[in-house]
């Protein structure tokens, strides 16, 4: 069987024949509005997602494929769509933050104090943007670093060094929950 | 699991599950991709030898087995059709508005173009329609009893007068909206221009609803964007964006 076409493919042919960007939609659009929601909420993201790939197809023929899937050139024009909605943003951690304390943890983190996913929201809230955007890449779209580097058009070097400094901002506000929650002195 | 992914751990529970857009805000967002699509070719230039380019208002491949399609009133044209690639009764499909020409020639002419299949340019051989009772036909690449063995029931594979003024005032909508401001329009304008098309379409009875209010404590949203069901056009709020 003939193997479908990749996204590079498909989105250099789409530029003669844009109705093939179609397929491009089809491939990745459950992941866009996932990404959108878990940032921005329900409504927002289906406001967004029209938007995000009629913002692609006008830009496809810039589009210069580093990776396999066009994804992580999706979701950086999502995260720009995003960065336009700070306090949408701050909406949704807030009530993120509210319900973080119901969150059923992962095998192995039974002992966790229930407020523990509440303060790391919190943390989240207070990172500076460029931080959160780097951080929530990698854990709620699950992008590799290169990934995200395309996707926010900035160096490997760059992303790494905003992952490492939100990954520290938000284990400093972990540590005491993590060693039982008691404070030495 | 090392302590030291702790945040990553419970950043990754905070995400919540994986789901598909609800089938109305994945038809939007497709029609607003295909309205552009439509718009940046123009409508009268000729595409090599085809003819004008014909507004796809909304191509959309879909877990046939979701629940956005248990929503669909039994066979509502303004669901249109989906052109499956497998016979199975959860067949994976495109979803495309219906044509004049009814639910076989959509789809034939969709697979010609390659965007059931990219990778082939042609229409199968047979084509079937077939009533789910779920609100949009199925089009199978099969003939013969395709319908009774993926339990569905043989449809009508014509469109009526009402249903072709229906599908010719849709794609006059559409355009309308995209060359007002890249599809952003007020309620009024929005409102105004549906009700003088339903007039001109001899649509009676059709209503004009305002989609679902913003949640409490939302901003306003000006901005108007369509969606079709049988029987009404509805004025969805959102808000305008501008590009990077």
């Amino acid at each position: 069987m003939e193997p479908s076409p990749s996204d590079a493919e498909l989105i250099a042919r789409s530029v003669a024949e844009p109705e093939l960007f179609g397929t491009i939609f089809e491939r990745h659009h459950a992941t866009v509005h996932g990404y959108l929601r878990r940032r921005l909420g329900s409504e927002a993201a289906d406001d967004l997602l029209g938007e995000t790939f009629t913002q692609a197809l006008r830009a496809r023929g810039r589009y210069t494929p580093r990776h396999e899937t066009c994804r992580p050139w999706l979701l950086g024009i999502a995260a720009h769509l995003i960065a336009n909605h700070r306090r949408g943003e701050s909406r949704r951690l807030a009530a993120l933050q509210r319900e973080a304390g119901r969150l059923a943890f992962p095998a192995g983190f039974d002992g966790l104090p229930s407020s523990v996913a509440g303060e790391l929201v919190g943390e989240l809230r207070r990172l500076a943007p460029r931080d959160r955007e780097v951080l929530l890449l990698h854990a709620w779209a699950e992008l590799g670093y290169a990934e995200i580097a395309e996707a926010l058009d900035i160096p490997v070097g760059t992303v790494r060094s905003r992952l490492h400094r939100a990954r520290e901002q938000l284990r400093r506000r972990l540590e005491p929950a993590a060693t039982g929650g008691c404070h030495a002195g | 699991m090392p302590a030291d992914e702790l945040d990553l751990e419970i950043l990754r529970a905070l995400r919540g599950p994986d789901a598909p857009p609800p089938g109305e805000a994945r038809e939007r967002a497709a029609a607003r991709l295909f309205a552009a699509i439509d718009a940046e070719r123009g409508p009268a230039r000729p595409r090599r030898g085809r003819g004008p380019i014909r507004l796809a208002a909304v191509l959309v491949v879909v877990g046939l087995a979701g629940a956005g399609y248990a929503v669909f009133k039994p066979a509502d044209p303004a669901a249109g059709v989906i052109c499956a690639t497998d016979v199975a009764e959860t067949p994976s499909g495109l979803q495309a508005p219906l044509e004049r020409g009814g639910p076989t020639a959509t789809c034939a002419a969709l697979w010609r173009r390659g965007l059931v299949d990219p990778r082939r340019r042609r229409a199968p051989a047979q084509l079937t329609a077939c009533d789910s009772g779920g609100g949009a036909v199925f089009v199978f690449p099969a003939g013969g009893d395709v319908c009774a063995r993926v339990g569905m029931q043989p449809a009508a594979d014509r469109t009526t007068g009402e249903e072709r003024r229906f599908i010719a005032m849709r794609k006059r909508l559409v355009r309308w909206f995209m060359r007002q401001g890249d599809g952003y329009v007020s309620f009024a304008r929005g409102e105004a221009q549906v009700r003088r098309e339903l007039r001109r379409s001899r649509l009676v009875g059709w209503e004009i609803r305002r989609g679902r209010p913003a949640s409490p404590g939302a901003r306003p949203r000006p901005c108007a964007s369509l969606y079709f069901q049988w029987g009404s056009v509805t004025l969805v709020p959102m808000e305008r964006h501008r590009g990077p």
